[in-house]
């Protein structure tokens, strides 16, 4: 058994994992999620040597990992569902669970020829594989129903046999992993795609989309989008609190998309940056869809006095002066959640923590939304 | 008339206590206690727990009168100024963060109530716009025997409306038109990001820490502007500004730079952020400056004459370079510009003392104080009766 720390030359660990793998060997690597767990997936008796380390699978599947969409192709059929997970969430911590080709081996896929794809969302691990040509293997690099391992030694070789020890040939090393649940698994085999596994992945998965954003105006109009289909989906008289939970860095454009979303409530007021006041708030016309469109705003501040019962409120949010999570709570943020309300967070990866409790209320309907930055006007934006 | 001044508008904690337009005391919380107990630094909850110490600031306030008293007012025959003595009370209802504000306000309902008192309701950006006014009583006397620079002094009474007024913050970034004291109109506003927010999110980018304002003005003293960054809304026709676009295109220009970025490059990248931030303000207030009296812009006709004076207030007013620049296009349009002492450059309640003086000279006190709520929008044209 070899152990490499992730901190020595690329070029070096990936000729090392190649060397193993085309012999049929078996290696730890490091994740998004664990240390999962690889042999080459078309090779039987490098299958066998993993299912001896993992022990018991009572015919459970093995999911593997790709490099890239065309590999997964040579592999399994994908559904338009599963190929626009693949466009809209992958690479990230999701397994999808499509029709194998059986092209692997044959211990990997389920009883009905399904196959797990994943496709991770960490570098090192795609070169190899690309590298390599064939999917490999990935599953967590514990023994069956052991703990997920997210350090080498203390996770793995503290826990293993001398005999397991030595089925393992190479150890990518990456130290502690940030403890991130293992992933989502998505069955798209079925006619609406289902989630087997709940991992922590944010995003509503089978309910987001994918835009592309080519301006600043086109981003504010996806905002605005955004707004209006979830007003469309309002049928109760009392609506949840909407909370839009924004990641993207620093001048992808969060409060341009706020700025969309103010326009979709039908607010007139221009939507500054909240950085140095934390919290602006904005009224918004009644909560009714129709009622939006036609009402005329009315001065805020003198409808802030009234006794207006129907009052909507947009709050704009930024937490990126904040130190910590508690902070939201200090602005006031509980007092915020109302019915029809909408509450907008920038850097809601910052308060993480929160959002996943508030969320499991049945008064509020969490969104997230992700601006990456592909060029200087070009964003895609997952909402 | 004896004013007791309260400001919980964002981040700072602070009270201040007036006779007429001349402050007596003025204090805020984060210069104070927190350097002391926390060896300066701010911790977060403190930042904005103004629940915790707005009695504390409002003592302070109140016994640092009695100090300059003793020290330098001799002459004044008064003793311990107290709650009891105080007219009126004038608070900061806005605009600002709403539970911050709600503090002040609560605070200020609370002593009126008491000690029956009348509640004034100031905003905060007119107490910014009026802070070059602010004169301490101890300082008046020097002030009068060794007048250095005519500019330095500005007298309320002989301003010549109407002028215009350039906010900058942190949080706000404005042209203000003065028609008089207590009537203003925006001419320009951000679109987006203030400029103050740009500063520390450039700073931010360059790894050089929150606030980092102060320290990219700093590094660009030692740089030159010499990497090309658009100047935002170069094309626009009013005279609002936008940062946000150039804080991304600062971003792009840091991410596609091959060369080393050494502390040579930073103060050059600095220097050159700097000069397109201040060159776009520079270019809107010209524009508002040579408008005048025509045209109008942003549906508003800039109607009375020209403009006579020029204004500056808010915290971003610290920067030397915005300060020159703001003296040289006075100095070509030949009017006075009016500048805070440093102290008053950024949030604190003299100001509010100040404002809350010229709106109860106009009998603009509060009617109803049960009515009075935190306006976290309002802006400084909105004439709001509480």
């Amino acid at each position: 058994m070899e152990i490499v720390s992730v901190d020595i030359s690329k070029k070096k660990i990936i000729n090392i994992a190649i060397k193993v793998l085309k012999n049929g060997g078996v290696v730890i690597y490091p994740t998004e999620t664990c240390y999962g767990i690889g042999v080459d997936a078309t090779n039987a008796k490098a299958v066998e040597k993993l299912i001896k380390y993992k022990g018991d699978r009572r015919g459970k599947p093995i999911s593997v990992a790709v490099s890239d969409i065309t590999m997964v192709k040579k592999y399994a059929d994908l559904s338009p569902a599963a190929e626009n997970l693949f466009n809209n969430f992958l690479p990230g911590p999701i397994t999808i669970v499509a029709q194998g080709k059986h092209k692997v081996d044959s211990n990997l896929e389920s009883d009905t020829g399904t196959l797990g794809i994943r496709y991770p969302d960490y570098g090192l691990i795609l070169k190899i594989i690309k590298k390599f040509g064939k999917p490999i293997t990935s599953t967590s690099a514990n023994v069956s129903n052991g703990k997920t391992p997210y350090d080498v030694q203390a996770d793995i070789l503290d826990r293993i046999s001398l005999a397991k020890k030595e089925l393992i040939d190479l150890i990518i090393d990456a130290g502690v992993l940030p403890h991130r649940a293992p992933s989502t698994i998505v069955d798209t085999t079925l006619n609406e795609p289902k989630i087997l596994r709940q991992g922590e992945f944010i995003f509503d998965i089978l309910n987001t989309k994918t835009y592309v954003s080519n301006s600043v105006e086109e981003t504010i109009k996806i905002g605005e989008l955004l707004i209006k289909n979830y007003e469309l989906r309002i049928t109760n008289k009392k609506p949840n609190c909407l909370i839009i939970a924004l990641q993207g860095d620093l001048g992808a454009g969060k409060t341009q998309f706020v700025k969309g979303i103010a326009r979709g409530l039908g607010i007139k007021n221009n939507i500054k940056s909240p950085t140095f006041i934390l919290c602006s708030e904005y009224l918004a016309p009644s909560v009714i869809p129709a009622q939006a469109r036609t009402q005329r705003t009315r001065s805020l501040d003198s409808r802030f006095r009234g006794n207006d019962s129907t009052r909507r409120i947009l709050f704009h949010i930024d937490t990126w002066r904040m130190e910590s999570e508690k902070e939201l709570l200090d602005i006031g943020f509980e007092k915020m959640i109302s019915s029809g309300n909408v509450i907008a967070i920038e850097w809601g990866e910052k308060v993480f923590g929160i959002l996943k409790k508030i969320e499991k209320r049945k008064d509020v309907k969490v969104i997230w939304v992700k601006i990456e930055t592909i060029g200087e006007n070009k964003r895609k934006i997952l909402c | 008339m004896l004013i007791l001044a309260i400001d919980t508008s964002c981040d700072e904690t602070s009270a201040a206590v007036s006779r007429d337009d001349h402050i007596l005391s003025s204090v805020v919380y984060s210069q104070i206690e927190v350097h002391k107990k926390w060896g300066g630094v701010v911790p977060s909850l403190a930042r904005i727990n103004h629940e915790q110490n707005i009695d504390n600031v409002i003592n302070i306030a109140f016994n640092r009168i009695k100090k300059n008293q003793k020290s330098k007012i001799k002459n004044q025959k008064f003793g311990k100024i107290t709650l009891n003595d105080i007219d009126a009370v004038a608070v900061t209802v806005g605009p600002g963060l709403a539970i911050a504000l709600e503090v002040g306000i609560r605070k200020a309902k609370e002593i009126c109530e008491k000690f029956n008192k009348k509640f004034i309701a100031v905003n905060h950006m007119e107490g910014h716009l009026l802070s070059a006014f602010i004169k301490a009583e101890s300082k008046i006397k020097n002030q009068k025997s060794k007048i250095k620079n005519k500019e330095d002094i500005a007298n309320i009474e002989n301003l010549n409306f109407p002028g215009v007024g350039v906010l900058i913050s942190g949080g706000h970034t404005q042209i203000v038109k003065v028609n008089a004291i207590g009537k203003y109109e925006i001419l320009g506003d951000t679109l987006d990001d203030a400029a103050g927010e740009a500063f520390d999110k450039v700073a931010k980018m360059l790894e050089l820490g929150y606030p980092g304002g102060e320290i990219v003005e700093q590094l660009a003293k030692d740089g030159e502007p010499i990497y090309q960054l658009p100047i935002p809304m170069l094309k626009s026709h009013d005279y609002n500004f936008s940062f946000s676009g150039l804080k991304t295109a600062a971003m792009y220009f840091l991410r596609n730079y091959s060369g080393v970025k050494d502390k040579q490059f930073i103060s050059d990248f600095c220097a050159s952020f700097q000069f397109v931030l201040i060159d776009s303000i520079r270019r809107k207030l010209e524009k508002c400056l040579t408008d005048y009296p025509a045209r109008i812009a942003c549906g508003k006709a800039l109607a009375g004459g020209p403009a006579n004076f020029i204004l500056c207030g808010g915290g971003v007013m610290n920067n030397l370079a915005i300060r020159k620049m703001i003296r040289q296009t006075a100095k070509k349009f030949g009017i006075p510009a009016y500048f805070p002492e440093k102290k008053y450059n950024s949030d604190n309640a003299a100001m509010i003392a100040l404002a809350g003086f010229y709106k109860a000279k106009r009998n603009e006190f509060v009617r109803d104080i049960n009515k009075v709520d935190r306006l976290p929008n309002w802006e400084i044209d909105d004439p709001i009766k509480n």
